[in-house]
């Protein structure tokens, strides 16, 4: 009987044991690329292919399967507003700055599907009550295997370059840049 | 009686127990891409013809690119992606007795929904957008921004991967205008901006 139990516990065993995988967000500009994106890389080419970039933000965290996880680096931009209903001031938050949600999925080939938000926000005037705020945001689901690097979205035009811009004051751009969100995943 | 209430009681529990309707369609790792551009007249007849262009079309000369705007997604799930500015606007409701907020987004914006139908081919859900902020308003409480949009949302037709489609054009009066206030080169002259979009498997 005893054994049986004992049979039984070192089986569920497996099932505690959690894969845990790191992921890493980037932001980036590439040089002029002139039409020749990989979407999906090695760690390897990715580094050849940043040689002719710059990472602007970037951050990693650790992805349990299956949960959602988050990372921010950024400031809460306080907004306040007179609701005359309470009357009294009441204090709203935007974060602006870079943020990260991520959702992995293990697919049956070992491959992990990342459901990805990603977004860098800047201000563009600080004034109240509402500031304006700049964006470059993605919904994205990516499909990667161990230690690819993958482009969640992409923009380079004179359009997106206004606002980039103003994302990333005081850098120089060309209009033949093109800039990246991209999202890598290794198991640990 | 028993009997009647146990087949009642495991029918339902069957019925908890089955799986809601699956999404049948192929799951394929896709790139959308939609691209905006400014297209000479010649080459704007040749276009008129119409709806997909082969592709190296925008390779040809009379193409300028306006903006490019790619995500990365799945067929059968929404992916966007907007690279711009956000505007608020906020003015006083007195029927809610309060203040409202209103978000006016200028910038690039895409989001699409492809379907698997067959092998290599597919169809798109895609709302694209490209705007700039004209002028603000100023009523002497608050400015309320004033923007120049393009826009266009379809539904398209079957179409395969790789081929470019085209997802909508203007011309004319307001194509120049809009041109203008882009800053991109503008006139009576090759005031064709198109919207393409092509789609490739990963």
């Amino acid at each position: 009987m005893r054994k049986t139990l004992l049979c039984l516990f070192l089986l569920t065993l497996p099932g505690f044991a959690q894969e845990g995988w790191k992921v890493e967000v980037q932001l980036v500009r590439l040089g002029d690329v002139r039409g020749k994106l990989d979407y999906l890389m090695d760690q390897e080419q990715w580094n050849q292919q940043l040689k002719s970039g710059e990472v602007l933000d970037a951050g990693s965290t650790l992805m349990p399967l299956d949960k959602e996880v988050s990372l921010m680096l950024g400031r809460k931009y306080p907004i306040t507003y007179f609701d005359p209903r309470a009357g009294m001031t009441q204090v709203n938050y935007v974060d602006v700055g870079f943020k990260a949600s991520l959702t992995p999925l293990v697919l049956g080939d070992g491959r992990v599907q990342v459901d990805c938000y990603l977004e860098k926000k800047a201000l563009f005037e600080e004034k109240l009550p509402l500031p304006t705020v700049d964006n470059f945001s993605c919904y994205s689901t990516l499909i990667l295997k161990p230690g690819q690097v993958g482009v969640a979205a992409a923009t380079r035009g004179m359009v997106g370059m206004r606002y980039l811009k103003g994302l990333f004051p005081g850098r120089s751009f060309s209009e033949k840049d093109t800039f990246v969100w991209t999202v890598s995943a290794r198991k640990l | 009686m028993k009997r009647t209430g146990l087949l009642v009681l495991l029918s339902l529990s069957a019925l908890a127990w089955a799986e809601p309707a699956k999404d049948t369609g192929k799951k394929e790792p896709i790139v959308m891409r939609l691209e905006a551009v400014q297209v000479s007249d010649e080459l704007a007849n040749e276009w008129k013809k119409g709806w997909r262009l082969k592709a190296s079309a925008l390779e040809e000369a009379g193409v300028h690119r306006l903006q490019t705007t790619e995500v990365v997604g799945i067929t059968g799930r929404e992916c966007s992606t907007f690279i711009g500015r956000k505007n608020h606007v906020i003015y006083y409701d007195p029927r809610a007795s309060q203040f409202q907020v209103q978000y006016v987004d200028v910038g690039a914006k895409l989001n699409c929904q492809c379907k698997w139908v067959a092998d290599g081919k597919l169809t798109a859900a895609v709302y694209s957008e490209l705007s700039w902020l004209e002028k603000n308003l100023n009523d002497g409480k608050a400015s309320y921004p004033e923007t120049i949009t393009l826009k266009s949302q379809i539904d398209s037709p079957v179409f395969s991967y790789g081929e470019r489609v085209l997802v909508g054009n203007v011309q004319g009066s307001e194509a120049q205008h809009y041109l203008q206030v882009l800053g991109a080169s503008s006139g009576a002259k090759n005031d064709n901006v198109y919207f393409v979009l092509s789609v490739e498997r990963l």
